[in-house]
C-alpha cells in the first residue's frame, strides 16, 4: 500500500535586502504590465464605448485643419450623421466627433474648446443627443476615457471637476487593470485576438452600423418606458450639462461660429408614448429657449425624426440607410434655417 | 466585513498600524486585537457580537472553576454546562428549523398533520467556528491538557481573532492561548511567509473559486438544460471552487495572523493528492477533522474496541461531521457518505491491499485519482439540492460532448491551470512554500502574475465565502 506522506510549511531564511527586492521588482512588473495594457487598449479595445471615445479624440488631436462642420453629440450621432453627405452638400470638411451620451454635453465643450484652440473656429457646429442625456450627470468610466492629462493642463471648459474627482478620473483613466478588466480578461482568455481591431470608423469619423437588431429596439424601448416612469418623471437638466451649453454658447458667440441642436433620431413606438411626449415637450422647451437667447444658436426641431424598428438597433442608434434619410433631413432643416 | 474588500484593506491597514505601534506593550495589541475582532465581526451583524461575549464568558469562567476544583463529579457537572450551553446556542441558531420542519415531515408520514414551528433565525456567520473553538479550551482544560487562563482579555482574544473568526482555522487553545499571552516576535521569514500566503489565498478565492462559481452556478442552478460531460464540468467546477473558497480564506486568515506574529494551524495540505478518504481527512479542513477525532472519536471509543465499534465511531463521526457543514440533509448525506467509504477503505485495506506494491508512483497516481473520483462524488452530494438533483447528474452523465463543453471546459481550465500546477509542484517537493525556495526574480514574477490575475480577474462585487455559512 503507498504510504502518504503530507506536506509540510518549511519555512526559509530570507535577507531582509532579498525580500525587499521581491517587493520591489513585483511591483515593477505589476506597473509595467498595466501599463501595457494602458497602451494595448487604447488601440485595440474590445469595449465599443471606449473605443469610441478614443478614436474620436485621436481624430481631434490629428486633425490640423479649419473645418466648415464639426459634428458633436453622443452616440446616436456617431452613428447617425454622414459626414460625407455634409461634405458634399455644402462643401469643406465635415468631422463627426461625437462620442457617448455619459460623456454628456461637457465633452462637446471640451472637444470644441481644443478645436477652436488649436485649429481655429469650425464655420458650423452640429450637436445631437438623445432626450435622456440632457438630464445626465455623466460617468467616471466613460469621462476616464477622455484624454485627461491634457483636458486638465490646459483648463479645457467648463472646469467642473475638483481635485478629488480629478485624482479618481485619472486613476480610472491610468489603472488599466483594474478598470478595464473586462477587456483585458477577454483577451488574455483568447489570445488569438489580441491585434484584432474589433471595430471600423470612417475617415471623418462616422461610424456607419450595418445590421438592424429588432430584438434589441423592443427591448431597449422598455427599457426606456421604466426609466420615463420609474427614474425621468420630471425632466431637469443636469448641473454638468447647464454649465456646458453655458461654455458652448459662449465660444460660439465668442469666434462667430453658427451651433445647430437637432434631437436624436428615435423609435416610432417609443415617440409615439405619452411618456414621451410628456417628458420631451419639457426638454423642447428648455432648448428653444436656450437657442432663443443667442443669435448664432439654432433648434432643429419639428417634428424629431421618427424611425421603424427595422431600421435601428436600439431606440435611438440607425443602421447605415437610415443613418442617410437621418442626414438628409438634417440637411434639409439646415438649408430651411439658413435662408 | 470580507476579507476581499476594500473595506477590510482599510480596516487592516489601520489595525496592524497600530498594532505595529503598541509593538512594546502585549496588553495593549491584545486590547487592540479585541476591539478590531469585534468591529471586525459587528460589521456583518453586531447584534450577534453578545453571543460571541457570552460563549467568552461561559468558557472563561468554567475553565476558572474547573482549574480550582479536583471533585471529579463537579468538573463533570462544569463541563456539561459548557457543552450543553455552547451546543444548544449551536443548535438554537443553525438546527431549530431544520429539526422542526424533518420532524413535521417525519410526523406528516405517519398521518399527523401539526402546524410547524419556524422562527426566523438567522445564521450568526462563523458561529459553527467560534463554538467549536471554545469548547475545546472547555474540554482541554477539562482534561487537564491546558491550564486555564486567569485572564479574561487574553480568552476573549483567543475566541474572537479576527484572522479566523468566521471561517477558521478552528484553533485549539494549546496553541493560540500561548501565543495571546505572550509578547509576539515578527521576524522577516513570517512576513515572507504570510505575504506568499495572503496573495496566493486572494487569487484561491477570487480567481479561482469566484469565476469556478460562475460555471458551477450556471450548470447547478439550471441542471436540467445541461447533460453528458457538461455535468461532470459542473461538479469539477466546484471542487475546485470549494477547495479555492476554502482553503483561500484559511491562507489568508493565516498570512495576516503572520503578518501579525502568531502561527496558526495548517488547514490544508493538498487534498485532492489524498490517496484514501482518511488519508482525506488528513488534509481537508484539518482544523475541523483533528476537533471531530479528538474531541469525538476518541470519546466514543476510537479504533479500540474492536472493528465494529470502530466503524460506528467513524461512520457517526463522519455523520456529525457532514451536519456540522449545514442543517440540510445533503450535508447529512455526505457525511454518511464520507462515512461509507472510509469504513469500505479499512475494509478492503485489512484484507486484499496488504500486497500492494510499496511506494510505487503508478500505484500511487491511480488511488490518487480513485480518490480524487470518490472526492468530486462527494462534492456533487454536497452542492446538489435534492436528491433528484444528483440522480439528475448520475443518470444523465457520459463522456459525450455537447455544443457547450468546450467553453465550459476551456474557461474550467483557464482558471484552474495554475492552481494545478503549483500543486504539482508542491506535491513533489511535499513543501507548501516550495514557491519560496524558488530564485527572487520567479518568486517576483509569481507575486506578479497573481497581483495581475487578481486585479484583472477578481471579482468586482465581493462574494462571500462559503464557509461562512457554516
Amino acid at each position: 500500500m503507498p504510504k502518504s506522506i503530507l506536506p509540510e510549511e518549511n519555512t526559509t531564511t530570507i535577507k531582509k535586502i532579498n525580500f525587499v527586492c521581491i517587493i520591489l521588482i513585483t511591483l515593477i512588473i505589476f506597473l509595467l504590465f498595466n501599463f501595457i495594457a494602458y497602451f494595448y487598449l487604447n488601440s485595440y479595445t474590445s469595449n465599443e464605448g471606449y473605443f469610441i471615445v478614443s478614436k474620436k479624440w485621436e481624430l481631434v488631436r490629428k486633425t490640423k485643419k479649419k473645418v466648415k462642420w464639426l459634428i458633436v453629440g453622443d452616440s446616436s450621432g456617431n452613428q447617425g450623421v454622414s459626414t460625407d453627405m455634409f461634405e458634399n452638400e455644402f462643401g469643406g470638411d465635415a468631422y463627426n466627433v461625437c462620442t457617448l451620451g455619459d460623456n454628456t454635453c461637457m465633452i462637446d465643450s471640451w472637444m470644441l474648446d481644443y478645436w477652436i484652440r488649436k485649429n481655429g473656429a469650425p464655420e458650423n457646429i452640429l450637436m445631437v443627443h438623445v432626450y435622456d442625456v440632457w438630464p445626465r450627470s455623466g460617468n467616471a468610466y466613460m469621462f476616464s476615457q477622455n484624454p485627461l492629462a491634457l483636458a486638465f493642463s490646459m483648463n479645457l471648459k467648463p472646469e467642473v471637476f475638483s481635485l478629488s474627482k480629478k485624482t479618481d478620473l485619472l486613476f480610472k483613466k491610468y489603472f488599466a487593470l483594474y478598470y478595464q478588466n473586462n477587456s483585458l480578461a477577454k483577451i488574455i482568455k483568447h489570445p488569438h485576438n489580441l491585434f484584432q481591431e474589433h471595430y471600423k470608423m470612417e475617415a471623418h469619423g462616422f461610424m456607419p452600423h450595418k445590421k438592424p437588431n429588432i430584438k434589441n429596439v423592443n427591448k431597449d424601448i422598455k427599457g426606456h418606458f421604466w426609466n420615463l416612469q420609474n427614474y425621468l418623471k420630471k425632466f431637469s437638466m443636469s448641473d454638468i450639462n447647464k454649465e456646458s451649453l453655458l461654455t458652448i454658447k459662449q465660444l460660439v458667440e465668442e469666434n462667430n461660429i453658427k451651433l445647430y441642436i437637432a434631437n436624436s433620431p428615435i423609435a416610432e413606438n417609443l415617440y409615439l408614448s405619452k411618456e414621451y411626449q410628456n417628458y420631451f415637450k419639457d426638454i423642447e422647451t428648455y432648448l428653444s429657449g436656450y437657442c432663443n437667447s443667442s443669435s448664432n444658436i439654432f433648434y432643429i426641431n419639428n417634428p424629431q425624426m421618427i424611425f421603424p424598428d427595422s431600421l435601428m438597433i436600439n431606440a435611438d442608434h440607425l443602421i447605415e440607410s437610415a443613418a442617410l434619410i437621418y442626414t438628409s433631413n438634417l440637411i434639409d432643416k439646415i438649408n430651411v434655417l439658413n435662408k | 466585513m470580507l476579507f476581499n474588500s476594500f473595506t477590510f484593506v482599510i480596516f487592516f491597514l489601520i489595525t496592524y498600524s497600530l498594532y505595529l505601534v503598541f509593538r512594546k506593550n502585549l496588553k495593549l495589541q491584545n486590547i487592540l486585537i479585541l476591539i478590531s475582532s469585534y468591529i471586525f465581526y459587528g460589521f456583518w451583524d453586531w447584534r450577534f457580537l453578545f453571543l460571541i461575549a457570552l460563549s467568552t464568558i461561559i468558557d472563561f469562567s468554567i475553565g476558572q472553576r474547573l482549574e480550582n476544583t479536583n471533585d471529579r463529579k463537579k468538573r463533570k457537572q462544569l463541563l456539561s454546562v459548557s457543552i450543553i450551553a455552547n451546543l444548544s446556542i449551536l443548535g438554537f441558531f443553525k438546527y431549530f428549523n431544520f429539526f422542526t420542519h424533518s420532524f413535521t415531515q417525519l410526523l406528516h408520514i405517519f398521518g399527523f398533520n401539526p402546524d410547524p414551528i419556524t422562527l426566523n433565525i438567522i445564521l450568526p456567520v462563523g458561529i459553527s467556528f467560534y463554538t467549536f473553538q471554545t469548547m475545546s479550551y472547555t474540554i482541554d482544560v477539562y482534561r487537564k491538557k491546558l491550564k486555564a487562563t486567569d485572564k479574561l482579555l487574553n480568552f476573549a482574544v483567543f475566541v474572537s481573532f479576527f484572522p479566523q473568526l468566521v471561517a477558521g482555522p478552528i484553533e485549539r487553545a494549546i496553541n493560540l492561548l500561548p501565543q495571546v499571552a505572550k509578547k509576539r516576535v515578527i521576524n522577516k521569514e513570517m512576513i515572507s511567509a504570510g505575504v506568499f500566503l495572503i496573495l496566493w489565498g486572494f487569487f484561491k478565492k477570487v480567481v479561482i473559486a469566484d469565476n469556478t462559481a460562475v460555471i458551477t452556478n450556471s450548470i447547478f442552478n439550471n441542471y436540467s438544460s445541461f447533460h453528458d460531460i457538461d455535468l461532470l464540468i459542473g461538479v469539477l467546477a466546484f471542487t475546485f471552487q470549494i477547495y479555492g473558497d476554502f482553503s483561500g480564506y484559511s491562507d489568508i486568515a493565516r498570512g495576516i495572523s503572520k503578518l501579525m506574529g502568531f502561527e496558526l494551524m495548517v488547514n490544508f495540505r493538498l487534498p485532492y493528492f489524498a490517496i484514501n478518504p482518511s488519508d482525506f481527512w488528513n488534509r481537508w479542513h484539518i482544523s475541523l477533522s483533528s476537533w471531530l477525532r479528538d474531541y469525538l472519536y476518541f470519546p466514543l471509543g476510537g479504533n479500540r474496541n474492536g472493528m465494529y465499534k470502530t466503524y460506528r465511531n467513524l461512520f457517526l463521526t463522519m455523520l456529525l461531521g457532514g451536519l456540522w457543514h449545514g442543517a440540510a440533509w445533503t450535508f447529512v448525506i455526505w457525511g454518511i457518505y464520507h462515512g461509507i467509504i472510509l469504513i469500505s477503505y479499512r475494509l478492503v485495506e485489512h484484507k486484499n491491499l496488504k500486497s500492494y506494491s510499496q511506494n510505487s508512483r503508478t500505484s500511487s497516481a491511480i488511488m490518487i485519482l480513485i480518490m480524487f473520483i470518490l472526492t468530486i462524488f462527494g462534492w456533487l452530494i454536497f452542492r446538489a439540492e435534492s436528491a433528484e438533483q444528483i440522480w439528475y447528474f448520475i443518470s444523465n452523465f457520459s463522456f459525450n460532448f455537447t455544443s457547450k463543453s468546450s467553453d465550459l471546459l476551456y474557461s474550467l481550465l483557464f482558471f484552474i491551470t495554475p492552481l494545478v500546477i503549483v500543486q504539482i509542484f508542491q506535491h513533489i517537493k511535499k513543501d507548501l512554500l516550495v514557491i519560496l525556495k524558488m530564485p527572487d526574480y520567479l518568486i517576483a514574477f509569481f507575486y506578479a502574475f497573481l497581483l495581475i490575475w487578481i486585479t484583472v480577474y477578481g471579482t468586482r462585487e465581493s462574494t462571500e465565502f462559503i464557509y461562512f455559512q457554516f
